[in-house]
């Protein structure tokens, strides 16, 4: 499959590499396709803490993600069955991928992540779904970009 | 808008499989339960819009990510 992508350029990818949605993401509904691409890490220098979800259909819809529990341990939002189950069958825990959204601002001292809306991917079926959690101590708006920079610098 | 008046204990049905019913009206407020299959996602309209929000800012970052 070709993807068309203002912040990657043309990539060609391999149809087992596509996140559906069934029902978008909030705000972005009629987007139902996505890449997973892992992101690069000299970011971090470590491998699967930063992630990009970039629009099958919009080329410009593009979303950086990290993997939170890489750098904040206590990170374990809950989420129920009923949505884990919503994304079709699995074995184990181990089956899904909880990824956060984060936004970068132009002053990149100032990014930030998602706690309180994880998204969910079963890495089997590839279906995703951005679930907002109950539990109110999970910020919409986590600043996290000195907790990355004690990762980088930890390695 | 539909609007349609009910009282506590009353219901109303969207579509075969959704009910929504006032369960307790104190002053201003009014609990609602809804009984809906567990694909369909309910959440308070204000942290939803919120998370629409964080969603179109998080979509058009625009900084120089290499710095971190």
């Amino acid at each position: 499959m070709i993807i068309n992508s203002t912040r990657f350029g043309t990539i060609e990818a391999d149809d087992d590499k596509i996140i559906t949605f069934d029902e978008g993401l909030p705000g972005f509904s009629s987007l139902r396709e996505f890449l997973l691409i892992e992101g690069d890490y000299a970011l971090t220098r470590r491998e699967g803490v930063f992630w990009w979800l970039q629009s099958v259909e919009d080329a410009e819809v593009a979303f950086a993600l990290l993997n939170v529990p890489a750098f904040m341990s206590g990170y374990n939002p809950n989420i129920s069955n009923e949505t884990l189950n919503g994304l079709g069958d699995y074995e184990c825990a181990g089956d899904f991928l909880t990824l956060n959204i984060a936004v970068i601002p132009g002053d990149i001292t100032r990014m930030r992540v998602n706690l309180r809306a994880p998204v969910v991917i079963n890495s089997l079926t590839r279906k995703g779904r951005q679930v907002i959690i109950q539990d109110g101590r999970y910020e919409v708006r986590h600043l996290v970009f000195d907790e990355l920079r004690k990762l980088r610098q930890v390695v | 808008m539909l609007a349609l008046t009910r009282k506590k204990g009353e219901s109303v049905i969207i579509g075969d499989d959704i009910e929504i019913m006032v369960t307790s009206i104190r002053g201003e407020q009014v609990k609602l339960g809804i009984v809906a299959p567990a694909s369909v996602s309910i959440y308070r309209k204000e942290l939803y819009e919120i998370i629409k929000r964080e969603n179109r800012e998080a979509a058009k970052f625009r900084a120089d990510i290499d710095k971190l």
